[in-house]
């Protein structure tokens, strides 16, 4: 029965219903604000998911591998000349990470982790007829590597499936050795071990270079044509929250004393870049949320000051400044929250219209409209909160409004 | 159901009662000013009393101290046989809402309302909530001044009289012990004014409720039981009125 601050919002709603024309002024102040935030929001949030998906869609969230060789220094020993002034780092030669079985079965267990996959690769040529291409030579097992890279769903012609005597491999590559479907093609390996291979599969995973030089394979064949018996070069993870990659390398490197580069290291710049324009859409939001409070704090101090006498009858028939005050909130919290839903609607719209006719970087859609609830809600209790904020100072002085002289001098 | 909402209220002898009352403006500075020099007033429940003096003799002041708008610099005021000089302001408030009345000149209705919500507003803010006993008796009170076919008008749609009498309503929906009234008639022609005035004297007759009327208007005050007279901040007369029906 009892409705808390029925009475206060009672007032505070007829109060707007009777200032039309002001009321509807402070709305559309509010709606233009939210409509701008929501619109910068959802654009960049949208083309920063997409280039952050493009980005993880062609590699691994994680990438572990054997440490770097290095050169021990040479300790002068006493009463000895220096041997060598001069260090020459060492030249890497493809290694295999140590005891990975046991890590990759570790890996799995770990909670973060999503996929995990093992793959040999190296450095190999294909060659066909009179063509002759510097290739990488990936050797996976298809269906774990596919939870990593998704070559299953670019694939343009055949199947992702890998055997020993069939590969798969980009289309520029198949273009360049002008090879199709079923065609033959010969890889050749370190140290002069070769192998005649079947095309079974062409992908095309959007990015040139990959396009043009990754080959799969089974694990097994790649392993023998980089002379890697039994051995793999890299585990490559998938992890369930993209941007806890570095932390969870970190950790892993420590745990199994070797390299784990996450994707955030190899796309530092990207994300760099993001971060920068996070930053500075987050600067222009405040400003915006900054004037639009101020537009509410001033329109309500005006409709104080039009207020008063009514204020000091209120006042005279019992209301408390306490209620006073609270139908002036509720007002800032009202104003807030009807300018906000309409601003997001509003601003989602402009998303909408803007994808369907502005410039678009992809084919899939720039904008996931399932974030929009979320930013409609989001956006409304934050306006709310604001408006109740910036009627803070006018509610005070109306609250603080002496009835006698509000009375009388009107 | 108005006999009820009177039971928590404990009989006072006085609905007013003020002692050695003092108001003085700009306290310890050099244009300091008193304009009540020790007010000593009793009205008791049901008393029909009017108050005159010249312009500037302390009448405002005074009624805003009694209607709890305003403080005494000295003295205490009790209202329905409570001394409010140490209440807090939202005590006052309450008190305010639960015993008191008011009836202004110029009948500062909420223009945002409707005649029937204006009436019902003190009962609102003192329950925060809507009733349906106190919308009956809203529009009981509304029919009772003639005004059953305007409970749904604006105030703007209201002519003065009946702006008036709305507001009479108002002062009166809770029944409150003691009314009230600063110049109640002085903003409308002599026709309306004497029937607004009748009206004020039929609800004291009809609830009990003590009435303190402002007024400039000499035949206006004779109608009352009582009149007193305030002049430079002074308690000069206090006499019977020459009410013709009295007894």
């Amino acid at each position: 029965m009892r409705v808390p601050l029925w009475y206060e919002s009672r007032l505070a709603v007829e109060f707007l219903r009777e200032g039309r024309a002001q009321s509807l002024l402070i709305i559309f102040g509010v709606a233009l604000g939210v409509a701008v935030i929501v619109f910068v929001l959802a654009l960049i949030t949208g083309l920063q998911d997409n280039l952050v998906e493009r980005t993880l869609g062609t590699q691994a969230h994680i990438k572990l591998r054997a440490p770097d060789e290095f050169v021990r220094e040479l300790r002068p020993v006493e009463g000895l000349a220096v041997a060598a002034q001069r260090r020459n780092e060492r030249a890497q030669r493809l290694r295999s990470i140590q005891n990975w079985q046991a890590i990759a079965e570790d890996l799995e267990t770990t909670p973060q982790i999503v996929a995990v996959s093992p793959v040999v690769t190296g450095p190999a040529f294909a060659r066909r007829g009179e063509a002759f291409k510097a290739i990488a030579i990936l050797g996976v097992d298809p269906a774990r590597y596919a939870q990593i890279v998704p070559v299953p769903d670019n694939m343009r012609a055949g199947v992702f499936r890998p055997t020993a005597t069939e590969v798969v491999i980009g289309d520029v590559l198949a273009d360049e050795l002008g090879v199709g479907l079923s065609d033959r093609i010969r890889i050749e390996g370190t140290d002069g071990r070769a192998g005649s291979f079947q095309v079974a599969g062409i992908f095309n995973l959007g990015v040139r270079d990959l396009d043009e030089r990754f080959v799969f394979l089974p694990l097994r064949p790649a392993q023998t044509l980089l002379d890697l018996p039994g051995g793999i070069t890299n585990i490559d993870v998938t992890i369930d929250e993209i941007f806890a990659a570095e932390a969870l390398a970190r950790e892993l490197s420590g745990r199994y004393g070797i390299t784990a580069e996450s994707w955030m290291q190899t796309s530092a710049q990207l994300l760099n870049a993001l971060r920068a324009q996070s930053e500075s859409t987050q600067l222009i939001q405040s400003f915006v949320g900054v004037s639009v409070a101020f537009g509410i704090a001033s329109v309500l101090a005006v409709s104080v000051v039009q207020r008063r006498r009514e204020i000091g009858i209120l006042r005279a028939m019992g209301t408390t400044s306490n209620q006073v005050m609270a139908v002036f909130l509720i007002q800032g919290g009202i104003v807030g929250l009807i300018g906000s839903i309409i601003g997001a609607v509003a601003g989602l719209g402009m998303v909408q219209l803007f994808t369907s006719i502005g410039p678009r970087p992809t084919e899939e859609a720039l904008f996931d409209i399932n974030a929009g609830v979320g930013l409609i809600v989001g956006a409304s209790i934050l306006a709310t909160l604001t408006g109740i904020i910036a009627a803070y100072f006018p509610a005070r002085r109306a609250a603080l409004v002496d009835p006698v002289t509000a009375i009388r001098d009107g | 159901m108005a006999e009820q909402a009177g039971l928590s209220r404990q009989p006072a002898e006085s609905v007013l009662r003020l002692r050695a009352v003092r108001k003085r403006y700009g306290e310890g500075t050099p244009v300091e000013t008193e304009v009540l020099h020790g007010i000593d007033l009793d009205v008791a429940p049901g008393e029909f009393l009017a108050m005159v003096g010249p312009s500037g003799s302390g009448k405002s002041t005074l009624l805003n101290i009694i209607g709890l708008l305003d403080r005494p610099s000295d003295g205490e005021v009790w209202i329905d046989g409570r001394a409010t000089r140490e209440l807090p302001d939202t005590e006052r408030s309450r008190l305010r809402g639960e015993s008191l009345g008011f009836v202004f000149q110029f009948h500062h209705l909420l223009s945002a309302f409707s005649a029937l919500d204006n009436v019902q507003l003190p009962r609102w803010a003192a329950m925060g909530r809507r009733d349906a006993d106190v919308q009956a008796r809203a529009q009981e009170l509304l029919a009772a001044v003639g005004l059953a076919d305007y409970t749904q008008r604006r105030p703007k749609e209201l002519s003065g009289g009946q702006q008036q009498r709305v507001a009479i309503c108002r002062a009166l929906i809770h029944r409150p012990p003691l009314v009230l009234a600063d110049e109640p008639t002085g903003n409308l022609d002599t026709e309306t004014s004497a029937q607004a005035f009748s009206l004020l004297r039929r609800f004291n007759r009809e609830f009990g409720c003590a009435f303190i009327i402002v007024t400039h208007d000499p035949d206006l005050a004779e109608g009352c039981d009582r009149v007193i007279e305030l002049i430079d901040g002074h308690l000069v007369t206090d006499r019977a009125g020459h009410a013709p029906d009295q007894g």
